[in-house]
């Protein structure tokens, strides 16, 4: 059942990411196409990419990269531990990184709220937003937070539950 | 003294397999909630991520990683090694050395070392095989020659250390290539000294018609075309690094569709991956961002960087020293870590020697070059011994030559730092 809820957060948000990088490489290609062949560069592309793009990739990118295990650790020691004292490990890290990205998710949706309560825009050509980009954040490290969750009890049940196989990494 | 707490507690939670982001971030918030309270703690968290990820140059990272992966889609690395096979394969030790001009190729256009391994293990460990090569030998070649992806432009490890750095990154990517020539270089004279030792170890293979040689430089002509468009465009100060590497990824992207070799399936496995190790990447580089304050707070940039100017010996033994520092923690740490880790302390003390960090930034990758061949943790032995299916043992002895061959080039490049610093110089 885990497993199946979060496969279907992956998918969704991989799309959201994949998404932004794909239109973020086309953009920064038509900018730079259209200012050396017709001298007019995609005025708004910068602010595009930058505001709304890239965090995009980022902050979406996060809970897929660690639901498949994709974030860079030290495993020297750990590659040797018991099966069981390596789930723990697991857990160690998932707990740690469930507390970063709940307080991220919490300060950073105050900061959209506000930033939205305010209306607040960004000072360029065009007035984009500025909340819809903060609240990037708070909804990627959201689901950073759920997989966190869902592998804490993944691994306790590998480390102390019944070995079903279902719920083994 | 909390600092130092915090610093052993980060050293703590890696060796228990924390992601490196993570323990970074967690030490780091735990650090300033006792420095300087919650509530401000609180303030860097909630600023530190979004302002980390809203710079324009931040962006080469994930197309350069794209460009890479289109790469591989397309499968240049193979018509790439069986072009140069073809010119240079009938001498003895010509697998050996087409292999080490592929890697450098390869390296040309994708900026991953890992991947440029996996991609000349699969096709020129089997030909030289076939040729009769020594196992061991021809498995060195191959690890060693993933590793000049590192170095030669695009190289995502010089654009990580210009983004932590703030140093232009077009100088340090273009700072890159003729390091990268002379690695090269070593690696083919340490084939044919290991050659000179034993000739058996890498014997002629066949010779091939004229006809031949002139169609394979066909296959050549996409390399060059992306060669053109990243490294030729950042050279002649036509595009940015981030124009040049949105060039690239979508040049990548063009070459693997008039190669027939894109779907949905690939398009999209391309894009993902792109996104999952660029998201690696920038938990590192986020959770670095949250520890500095505590290093800043703490005073331990500064008094650092005070005991190494204090140090009563020649500027060059503390340069040695530190990279020595770097081989040693090459063996143990993945390069990127390492980088994004001690570069952030070690410019300000180098800087302070009189050293350039342009200069630096290419040495540093040198030895994490280095890193990725020597055990216990060599990333491109592990990727070349599952190619290979030989133990992990027989490959580090087959790239033991390699590994000396690279401290020679490193010491090389300590000794005439005009040897990186002469070309971006002559940048427009």
């Amino acid at each position: 059942m885990i497993r199946k809820c979060m496969a279907v957060v992956d998918h969704a948000f991989t799309a959201v990411a994949v998404f932004a990088l794909a239109f973020m490489t086309l953009l920064i290609v038509a900018d730079v196409a259209l200012r050396y062949g017709a001298g007019t560069p995609i005025f708004f592309a910068h602010d595009l990419v930058v505001l709304y793009l890239t965090p995009a990739v980022f902050f979406f990118g996060f809970g897929p990269t660690y639901w498949r295990a994709e974030h860079l650790s030290v495993d020297l020691l750990t590659l040797n531990l018991p099966h069981r004292l390596r789930e723990l490990t697991d857990v160690v890290s998932s707990a740690i990184g469930l507390w970063v990205f709940g307080l991220l998710t919490w300060v950073a949706w105050e900061r959209a709220a506000k930033s939205f309560a305010n209306n607040e825009v960004i000072a360029s050509i065009v007035p984009w937003p500025a909340w819809a980009s903060y609240a990037l954040v708070p909804i990627g490290s959201a689901a950073m937070v759920l997989v966190c969750a869902a592998r804490i009890v993944i691994s306790l049940n590998n480390a102390f539950g019944r070995a079903t196989g279902e719920a083994a990494q | 003294m909390t600092s130092l707490l915090v610093v052993i507690g980060l050293l703590v939670l890696l060796l228990l397999g924390v992601p490196v982001g993570f323990a970074l971030a967690f030490t780091g918030l735990v650090g300033l909630m006792t420095i300087v309270g919650f509530e401000s703690a609180l303030s860097v968290l909630s600023t530190t991520p979004l302002s980390t990820t809203n710079g324009f140059e931040l962006i080469a990272v994930p197309l350069f990683i794209l460009m890479a992966e289109f790469v591989i889609v397309s499968g240049i690395a193979d018509r790439m090694f069986r072009a140069i096979t073809i010119w240079v394969g009938r001498l003895p030790g010509g697998l050996a050395v087409a292999t080490a001009l592929a890697g450098a190729g390869f390296g040309a256009i994708s900026g991953s070392s890992t991947a440029a391994a996996a991609a000349l293990s699969s096709t020129s460990i089997p030909a030289m095989r076939r040729a009769g090569y020594e196992v061991k030998f021809a498995s060195g070649v191959v690890a060693v020659s993933g590793t000049l992806a590192m170095l030669i432009p695009p190289s995502i490890a010089l654009v990580l250390y210009g983004i932590i750095v703030e140093v232009n990154i077009a100088s340090l990517l273009i700072g890159g290539v003729i390091p990268g020539i002379i690695v090269t270089l070593a690696i083919i004279v340490t084939i044919y000294v290991l050659m000179a030792r034993d000739p058996s170890i890498a014997p002629a293979a066949r010779p091939w018609p004229m006809r031949d040689k002139i169609r394979a430089l066909r296959d050549i002509g996409p390399m060059l075309l992306l060669l053109l468009c990243v490294t030729g465009s950042i050279y002649l100060g036509i595009a940015t690094p981030t124009e040049a590497a949105g060039l690239g990824a979508f040049g990548a992207f063009v070459i693997a569709a008039a190669f027939r070799t894109l779907s949905w399936k690939t398009t999209w496995g391309a894009l993902a991956r792109a996104v999952r190790a660029t998201c690696m990447i920038f938990m590192i580089i986020i959770g670095a961002h949250i520890f500095g304050y505590v290093l800043t707070l703490g005073q331990i940039t500064p008094g650092f960087v005070n005991w190494i100017t204090g140090l009563d010996v020649s500027p060059y033994v503390v340069m040695a020293g530190i990279i020595v520092f770097y081989l040693i923690m090459g063996c143990f740490m993945d390069q990127m870590a390492i980088l994004i880790l001690t570069v952030p302390v070690m410019v300000p003390a180098i800087t302070s020697l009189g050293f350039d960090p342009v200069w630096f930034g290419v040495l540093v990758v040198v030895a994490a070059e280095v890193g990725m061949i020597t055990p216990p943790l060599g990333m491109n032995i592990f990727v070349v011994s599952r190619y290979a299916e030989r133990p992990l043992s027989e490959i580090f002895r087959g790239v033991a030559p390699h590994v000396v061959s690279h401290i020679i080039v490193l010491a090389l490049l300590v000794a005439f730092p005009q040897l990186v610093l002469w070309l971006p110089g002559t940048t427009q």
